[in-house]
């Protein structure tokens, strides 16, 4: 025992900021592991992640769900996938290597992404404004998840549901993509 | 007096009355007017000021071609200069002013240049200030500046916001014209994703200008239709107001989209977007722009183009005049007189400059075939003109129509170059169109609208298959075939007086033969020669003519004299909007450290490293110099202990069973046998021998290993990494990811730095000297179970730890070790006692690992092994960089310990002299590339780098200090200032 | 530009980074030799300045992170061909 109490502290400190047709929301009971995949192994992960939990390994930017839909795998990588799956204690990596148990490396991301989902019937609306990729609906469908940049700052986009997306940035610039979100939000609704 | 020029009709709306300003006199027009049709409307031809001889000038065009009518709008610092009034919407209160007088715009007290042409013609800049040469900058240059030019700028910051974005699409139609609607109907009835983009406000092209019927109806009205019928697909995006102003590789379009309208209303709304497009296809429909003659005087206000005449009449509802002359070479210019008869316009007359029979009778003018226009009269306002055979007509307002130029600039920003069709007299687009784009209609030298119509209708269809798309089986808008038929005409003699040929820049058709002349022959060099289509409005109506007056000049074809290449931007764009919203704050993201927080509320003073707020000192109370802070920050750390955030560290986990075989190959010193538990210092270079950068790499287990690297090259190393893995050894089994945003880690510095962290640290883990030596390195847990990872590494030179945990306990952490430190009298200190701390210590960084130092400069030649290869080993071992007379890293202290602290400076950037040497280039022994007032030493100490610096320690030279005018005697020595044996670190 | 990158399809070249020809794939093994230091040389620094197809190493820092072989135009822009580095620089028969 030591006499001092840690207290976690999520990036944006859980903000959720609602506007017309468009939302902007942190998640915060979220959990992420990069999941590295050795060469000679690739068999034998998928295999075993489907004994555990009914997971393939997502084709790339697509993403595949557990069958009690706790883990969502994202493929945005040839040689790693990321899992994105509830859980919000001190220990995702092993939490996950238990759930998953494939051979493979695990390292904890959780804390590397500050996560923000912006939703509403006029989220495409605003994210034109800074993303450069595609989200026509018919191209970004549902479960699609892609990295790319947003206002020079390295940003995972994965759209979650019709007029849902959750965006990761690296959480120092946490801030400055909220900032941006707003901005964007300002200038279009 | 109220738009005396007025008449019935036109796509404006005369029920609602807009109110704005010219020159500061009130004036009305009504939604749907541009600033040029309202003005015209009020009878206001003379607009502005010509560029170089300040002639009055009137509007010429309708469109975003004009070259006259530009103009201020706006006050104070939304003052924008160089607006063209033919594409401004006017609003209530839009205040516009003309440019380029002194005085009235009536009696403009710069007119007088007008007088003194003959010194002004091609070249004069050239020639008449040659001598003497002093007076150029001083004299010459700044009257020049001072009588000619364009509007002004405010000087203050832009007020109004821009913002950027996104669009993909399969098909983009530039131009809303017939042929551009025709496209956009056939091409998104097959399902593509359209954009359809047109740089109006008012889609509609020509068709909003004339009088041709399409499927039995008004042509506006046709157009209006099939926009509101394009507007209610959702495959099909609608972007009026919107220019095309470049093509970019792969189907990349720039757009300029004004938004001024909204972002009057609501000034946070942005003022322009420049969308960036990314079309699969793309299909130009731009239509033509028109071109003058050059005869003589045919700059006077009041004369315009045929075309722009017309289109004020049909569109604006606005007579250019009361008695309106037609001087044109083909049958459109008739096109105009007929109109304006039908609108009950008197039309003095019809010049023809061809000897062909009548085109058409025009009620109540005369006309004359192969007849031209000589010359005009009328200062302020057109009067009279002249013809060749001799008449002189009264006529308030001419209408010339030198013929139709296909609007080709974007068929050529891939260097494309434009062909000569005789047919039409003019250029039209070759094959060599940017890849994807397709040509329709007029752009492409179809001049008649009912093909033009069926070019567009087939282009979308076609273009839509090469997609994958079926267009649905519709039929082409029909509209009455109207032959275009022209004999070019370029220049008419005109004696003494002037032809004038780019209105903007004032170059008439004797410049272009005096440069002809002269020797330029080159259209190209004519160009820049005489300044042709070099101004604003990049010679949209001028080129084509200047081109022709060259061909006739040298006695060559069109096509032999050629066009100039033609670059993006289309038309002119605001800085502002390339910007976008990258000002101030916002032209980068920040970065901001775990304790951040905490640091603001102590006061920290941040400084900016990268995109990172770091925190550079803590002042306290009483303190008013940050060497105060930053002395007491080093003194308190070394003595007892100090915390530094230092989470912006680059930290990578490496992962796999070859990563110790990989580590060696990337880094100069051996790591295969690193063991569990420890961590090293390891140097890499690039392979040109170079050192980029240092740090330490821990072992955390067999197969897991954390590198750390500098703030500054967090990102590079990275990727050099991924290189080294995935192109240089791509069967090692190595895994990389950055984890450091993942950990929040701090420097615990100081002799009571373990103590401190056994508060904080669970008693399970034991870090005593014995159980946890300096450079061991482990996983921990803190504070009840919280997952940590501690590594015994000292960048001070104290007994000294770095933490991490997790990032979200962060915050936390800090403070919990403040509260822990209290006791030992704590210090948080920042990176200039960071800076200072290592330069005791003789630490090379970012000053010294400045892409010329080797391993050997650096002072750590024995580091490099010469067991294995690595990254930069074989280059590093080049015998020029093995040389002793290199700048190699050494430590500088001043003889007389007094000499800097009186002047209050540091050695940094001064330079190394031999005693006796005077200050010159060739006596340069080195430099100082660190320094900083040691509080341990009392003195100003640096590190820097000096010709064979390792065998001259003891040695005296001169630290020479231009900038600051210092010169002082100091000694060379280690580079190890403060606890040289390393005791205190081991402790 | 936009690189048609082989596993995600076409991606504004914004999202990466260049690097240099593809020579700098062949790095030379013989360390231990002593002529070896003319091959390092080379390597580093002798390149064709091609006007026409060139091969060309491309990381796609804001997307994958893979590295890339993009043959490009020099004269065009045009891309003709883009794999992973990867892959051919196992084809090339380098391993560990």
């Amino acid at each position: 025992m030591t006499d001092y109490e840690l207290l976690a502290e999520s990036p944006l400190g859980g903000i959720e900021i609602e506007l017309d047709g468009f939302n902007i929301t942190e998640v915060t009971d979220k959990s992420l592991v990069m999941v590295a995949l050795p060469r000679d192994k690739f068999k034998d992960v998928e295999s075993s992640i489907d004994k555990s939990c009914g997971l393939k390994l997502p084709e790339m930017e697509n993403s595949i769900k557990s069958k009690d839909s706790s883990i969502t795998l994202w493929r945005l990588q040839k040689n790693q996938v990321l899992a994105f799956f509830t859980y919000e204690g001190n220990d995702a990596e092993s939490h996950l290597s238990g759930r998953l148990s494939a051979p493979a490396y695990y390292t904890d991301q959780s804390d590397t992404w500050a996560m923000i989902r912006v939703s509403g019937e006029r989220s495409r609306d605003v994210l034109e404004r800074i993303c450069p990729i595609d989200l026509s609906p018919e191209v970004f469908s549902v479960g699609n998840v892609s990295r790319t940049v947003m206002e020079h700052i390295g940003t995972i986009i994965y759209r979650d549901a019709d007029d849902s997306y959750v965006l990761l940035t690296m959480r120092s610039f946490g801030r400055s993509m909220l900032h941006a979100i707003e901005v964007s939000a300002d200038n279009v609704l | 007096m109220s738009q005396t020029n007025r008449i019935k009709g036109g796509l404006i709306n005369q029920n609602k009355t807009i109110t704005f300003t010219f020159n500061g006199q009130i004036l009305r027009g009504y939604e749907g007017d541009t600033l040029a049709s309202a003005l015209l409307a009020n009878n206001k031809h003379l607009v502005g000021r010509s560029f170089k001889y300040h002639r009055p000038r009137g509007i010429v065009t309708v469109g975003s071609e004009e070259p006259n009518a530009i103009m201020e709008i706006g006050n104070g610092a939304y003052k924008e200069p160089n607006t063209r009034a033919t594409v401004t919407q006017i609003y209530n209160g839009l205040e516009a002013r003309s440019q380029n007088h002194r005085g009235p715009l009536g009696f403009d007290l710069m007119a007088i240049t007008d007088f003194f042409s003959p010194m002004l013609s091609a070249g004069f800049y050239y020639k008449t200030f040659m001598w003497p040469k002093a007076f150029w900058e001083k004299v010459y240059e700044p009257a020049i500046r001072n009588s000619a030019g364009l509007g002004t700028l405010s000087t203050e910051p832009d007020p109004d916001t821009y913002d950027k974005g996104f669009r993909y699409c399969d098909i983009l139609i530039i131009g809303a014209g017939a042929s551009g609607l025709s496209a956009a109907l056939t091409a998104a009835s097959s399902g593509a994703k359209v954009i359809l983009a047109d740089e109006d406000f008012l889609m509609g092209g020509r068709l909003n200008s004339e009088k041709a019927k399409v499927d039995e109806i008004a042509g506006s009205k046709w157009a209006k239709n099939a926009v509101a019928k394009l507007g209610a697909m959702d495959n099909v995006t609608l972007m009026s107001d919107t220019t095309i102003f470049g093509v970019y590789d792969h189907g990349i379009y720039g757009a300029l989209e004004n938004r001024s309208s909204e972002s009057r209303v609501d000034s946070n709304k942005p003022r322009q977007v420049n969308w960036r497009i990314y079309a699969k296809r793309s299909i130009l429909c731009a239509g033509a722009i028109e071109r003058s003659i050059a005869f003589g005087n045919n700059d006077r206000p009041g004369i315009m183009l045929a075309g722009a005449v017309r289109a004020y009449m049909n569109r604006f509802g606005v007579a250019t005049g009361k008695k309106v002359t037609v001087y044109t070479n083909n049958n459109d210019g008739w096109q105009t007189a007929k109109d304006l008869r039908i609108k009950g316009v008197d039309v003095v007359a019809v010049i023809d400059s061809r000897s062909i029979s009548r085109v058409m009778s025009i009620q109540g003018a005369e006309i004359f075939m192969g007849t031209d226009v000589v010359d005009t009269k009328g200062r302020r306002r057109l009067k009279s003109i002249q013809l060749s055979n001799g008449k002189t007509i009264d006529t308030d307002s001419l209408a010339v129509s030198g013929g139709w130029n296909p609007n080709l600039h974007l068929t050529c920003h891939h260097r494309g170059i434009p062909k000569w069709n005789e047919e039409i007299a003019s250029f039209i687009p070759d094959r060599s169109t940017p890849p994807g784009m397709s040509v329709a209609g007029r752009a492409k030298g179809t001049m008649a609208l009912s093909d033009a119509i069926q070019e567009g209708h087939d282009l979308g269809t076609s273009v839509a298959a090469e997609l994958g798309y079926k267009a649905k089986n519709l039929k082409a808008a029909s509209t009455p075939v109207v032959s275009y038929k022209i004999e070019a005409k370029w220049g008419v003699p005109s004696g003494k007086n002037r032809a004038w040929v780019d209105f903007q820049n004032d170059v008439t058709a004797k410049d272009v033969k005096l440069a002809n002349q002269e020797g330029f022959k080159s259209v190209e060099h004519v160009k820049r020669y005489t300044t042709l289509g070099m101004a604003t409005d990049q010679g949209k109506t001028a080129n084509v003519l200047g081109i022709g007056i060259m061909a006739e000049n040298m006695d060559q074809t069109m096509e032999e004299t050629g066009t100039t290449i033609f670059r993006p931007p289309y038309s002119p764009v605001a800085v502002g909007a390339f910007a976008g919203r990258r000002r101030g704050m916002e032209f980068y993201p920040t970065r901001y450290t775990p304790s951040h927080k905490w640091s603001e509320e102590q006061g920290a003073v941040f400084v900016e490293v990268g995109m990172w707020y770091r925190s550079q000192w803590f002042p306290q109370p009483g303190e008013t110099h940050w060497r105060q802070s930053v002395d007491r920050e080093v003194i308190q750390t070394r003595s007892s202990v100090g915390i530094c955030d230092v989470t912006t560290l680059g930290k990578i986990d490496i992962k796999g069973s070859d990563v110790s075989e990989f580590l060696n190959k990337v880094y100069v010193n051996a790591f295969a046998k690193l063991p569990v538990g420890k961590t090293r210092y390891g140097l890499m270079l690039r392979e040109d021998g170079m050192a980029m950068d240092d740090g330490t790499t821990a072992r955390l287990a067999e197969d897991h290993f954390v590198m750390t690297t500098t703030t500054a090259n967090a990102v590079s190393v990275y990727r050099h990494l991924q290189f080294c893995h995935q192109v240089l050894w791509p069967d090692l089994d190595v895994h990389m990811i950055s984890v450091t945003e993942q950990y929040a880690q701090y420097a615990v510095a100081g002799p009571n730095s373990r103590k401190l962290l056994e508060k904080i640290v669970d008693p399970e883990h034991d870090i005593s000297n014995e159980a946890f030596p300096f450079m061991g390195a482990g996983a921990i847990t803190v504070c009840d179970g919280i997952p940590a990872r501690l590594f015994r590494i000292s960048f001070s030179g104290e007994l000294a730890y770095e933490i991490a945990v997790p990032t979200r306990y962060g915050d936390s952490l800090m403070r919990a070790m403040m509260e822990a430190g209290k006791e030992f009298d704590v210090v948080p200190y920042g990176t200039e006692a960071l800076g200072v701390m290592r330069i005791e210590k003789g630490h090379a960084a970012g000053p010294e690992l400045n892409g010329q130092t080797s391993a050997y400069d650096l002072g750590m030649g024995g580091m490099v092994s010469g067991k294995k290869d690595f990254i930069g080993y074989k280059l590093g071992l080049r015998e020029e960089l093995q040389r002793n007379d290199r700048m190699q890293m050494v430590g500088f202290k001043p003889v007389n310990k007094d000499d800097l602290v009186e002047k209050g400076h540091s050695m940094a950037g001064a330079h190394l002299l031999n005693l006796r040497d005077e200050p010159t280039t060739e006596n340069d022994q080195g430099w100082i590339s660190s320094s900083i007032y040691s509080p341990m030493l009392g003195c100003y100490i640096g590190l820097g780098f000096i010709k064979d610096g390792l065998n001259r320690k003891g040695e005296f030279v001169r630290a020479v200090d231009l900038v600051r005018n210092s010169d002082i005697e100091v000694e060379i020595c280690s580079p190890h200032f403060y606890d040289p044996e390393g005791g205190r670190l081991r402790d | 530009m936009i690189i048609n990158h082989p596993l995600l399809g076409p991606r504004d070249s914004e999202e990466f980074v260049y690097l240099g020809s593809t020579d700098l794939i062949n790095r030379p093994t013989n360390w231990e030799e002593e002529a070896s230091a003319e091959d390092f040389y080379q390597y580093q620094y002798i390149r064709e300045n091609i006007a026409g197809d060139h091969q060309e190493l491309w990381y796609h820092e804001q997307g994958d992170q893979s590295w890339l072989v993009v043959t490009r135009n020099t004269l065009t822009h045009e891309i003709t061909n883009v794999e992973l580095a990867q892959d051919v620089s196992r084809a090339m028969g380098r391993g560990k």
